[in-house]
């Protein structure tokens, strides 16, 4: 059996645009090593002359998903071509309540379904697959259920979309942290919306906000994206909120991006190996005031619950 | 020098963020320690039996370091009375013997108690699904359906791994499938202290590893995961060698 600390260390990979930069990183967790299935968390980002795109996923991976790696994959790349007009400056960044709530993810459930289907046309289920799955006969795209979270920034414009668990995790310049999307109390333990669930696009969640090119100190500071591998490490939400702050506060420094690449996937490694046992992805977006502060001037706290900025907010029901 | 160097550094970058830890999982064994208990040794076979299987639990634990198992023990006949309260690391758990009462069997005041204990708090939402293992060998003597409701009532009672196991013919087996609230479960049949120990270790074991790692479940169009956790199918009754002698 291969243990999770034998394979090599990937180091974390890291994008910059028009002053926004992400460090992203992703292990796989001890539980699927020892089972022998791939990390089914997928990562994907792409910038643009005015921003960043940063898309995360995350496979189910139980028997009844035995494609939910390759979901993963298509719900990170297809999050990245239809939000893409948004960091090449072809997209409105005013843009309807209306048009957030039901177009993108409308557009996002649409393309991830062909995605799956050509796969399938390429590729079917094996009866090994099928065996697995017990999946029944025209369900075959439950076979890649995946979760979904998106992060758009540019220096006017800030999205947010979630569908499924895993978090999102906002400071701001004086380290005050919050969660844009307040927990789903519908969801409990290891239950999550998913892309291959009945009518997905209803329960996307996205908020927006419009920034101010010229204040960019109300811009967040730092942005934590995580599979819920990670936050399923911390004994509490406080715990997973403390690490937004941590990760500020690191990013203040003038040696911060290094030190986070240089330890980031360590620091993952153990939390997967020690608590969660599931793969862990991360991304860090910091903006551009935390990259050029220099010292850590102390101030900020985490408010230990979920809360939301004005903006555009919606979840479909 | 190196080694200093290095130290100094794991000290001034710390991981970020709070305390972790494990997922808890509670595991309850919900038992009847009413008067027909006493009759033919089956009081006596459930704690011969418990006792065989907790270190068959503590192997299950040892083997996903991920979750933290945490049990109780719940008894009912007269009223429902915490056996073992405090949830306690299977590590640490040793069974003390239940004994049996001739009187009623009040399940619905214990699944009322059950139903408290569920609520969040003291229960997280990060929690691993609970698995709640009932074994009984009657039919409630006081409102069940008034427990089913406190149960179901809670968002985690309604989402634990319930498992009831049945011992001897005049358990209700209707009770005990409304109370695994799962069409594609049955309840356990137990008609022997051979089948009762194959019963109690299935659940403590095979199931116990299922809800302690867990894959994500999706939920169904109605918004529930009816099955949250995939329990395996419970081994066959042929397999079981059956001393007809010992029968409930």
């Amino acid at each position: 059996m291969i243990k999770s600390t034998q394979l090599p260390p990937i180091s974390p990979q890291v994008c910059s645009a028009n002053g926004w930069r992400a460090v992203t990183e992703s292990v796989i967790g001890a539980s699927h090593v020892q089972s022998g299935l791939p990390n089914q968390d997928k990562i994907a980002v792409a910038k643009g002359k005015a921003g960043l795109i940063v898309a995360m996923s995350d496979g189910h991976g139980g028997s009844r998903y035995v494609r939910s790696d390759r979901g993963a994959g298509f719900a990170v790349t297809t999050a990245v071509g239809e939000l893409k007009p948004f960091i090449d400056g072809t997209a409105s960044h005013v843009i309807s309540r209306s048009e957030l709530e039901s177009r993108i993810p409308q557009a996002l459930t649409r393309r991830w379904q062909e995605a799956v289907r050509s796969d399938l046309s390429k590729s079917g289920l094996t009866d090994e697959e099928r065996t697995k799955s017990g999946v029944a006969e025209g369900d075959e795209l439950s076979c890649y259920g995946a979760t979904l979270i998106a992060v758009v920034v540019t220096t006017t414009f800030l999205l947010y979309l979630q569908l499924g668990d895993g978090d999102i995790v906002e400071v701001d310049k004086s380290g005050n942290v919050f969660k844009p999307f307040l927990k789903d109390v519908s969801l409990l333990g290891n239950e999550t919306m998913s892309l291959c669930s009945p009518e997905p696009s209803k329960n996307f969640r996205i908020l927006s906000r419009v920034l101010d090119s010229d204040n960019r100190d109300e811009h967040p500071s730092v942005i934590l994206v995580a599979t819920d591998g990670y936050a399923n490490c911390f004994k509490d939400e406080a715990s997973l909120l403390q690490a937004g702050k941590d990760f500020h506060d690191l990013f203040l420094r003038s040696d911060g991006v290094p030190v986070i690449r240089k330890h980031l996937h360590d620091w993952l490694r153990e939390s997967s190996d020690k608590y969660s046992g599931d793969d862990i992805s991360v991304a860090l977006i910091c903006g551009p005031r935390a990259q050029t502060e220099k010292s850590i001037q102390g101030g900020g706290k985490t408010n230990g619950k979920a809360q939301s900025k004005s903006g555009t907010s919606s979840r479909r029901k | 020098m190196a080694a200093k160097k290095k130290a100094e550094e794991t000290v001034q970058f710390k991981r970020p963020g709070g305390e972790m830890s494990t997922r808890p999982l509670h595991f309850i064994f919900i038992a009847d320690c009413s008067g027909s208990m006493l009759l033919n040794a089956k009081m006596e076979s459930l704690n011969t039996a418990v006792r065989e299987v907790i270190p068959h639990m503590q192997r299950v634990a040892d083997e996903n370091p991920h979750a933290q198992i945490l049990v109780r023990v719940l008894k009912f006949s007269d009223g429902a009375q915490w056996h073992v309260s405090q949830p306690t690391p299977i590590e640490n758990f040793s069974w003390q013997d239940l004994d049996a009462e001739p009187t009623g069997t009040d399940m619905g005041k214990a699944l009322m108690m059950v139903a408290d204990q569920l609520k969040m708090p003291p229960m997280s939402d990060r929690a691993l699904p609970p698995v709640l293992v009932l074994i009984t060998d009657g039919q409630a003597t006081d409102d069940v359906n008034a427990g089913l409701k406190a149960l179901f009532g809670q968002p985690w009672g309604k989402k634990a791994v319930k498992i009831a196991i049945a011992i001897g013919e005049d358990a209700s087996l209707s009770e005990l499938q409304k109370f695994m609230n799962n069409p594609e479960l049955k309840p356990l049949q137990a008609n022997n202290p051979e089948q009762l120990l194959q019963r109690i270790k299935f659940a403590s074991t095979v199931v116990l590893k299922s809800a302690s790692s867990p894959a994500s479940q999706t939920l169904s169009a109605n918004g529930d995961a009816r099955v949250n956790v995939p329990i395996p199918p419970p081994p066959d009754d042929a397999d079981d060698e059956v001393d007809q002698a010992q029968m409930w």
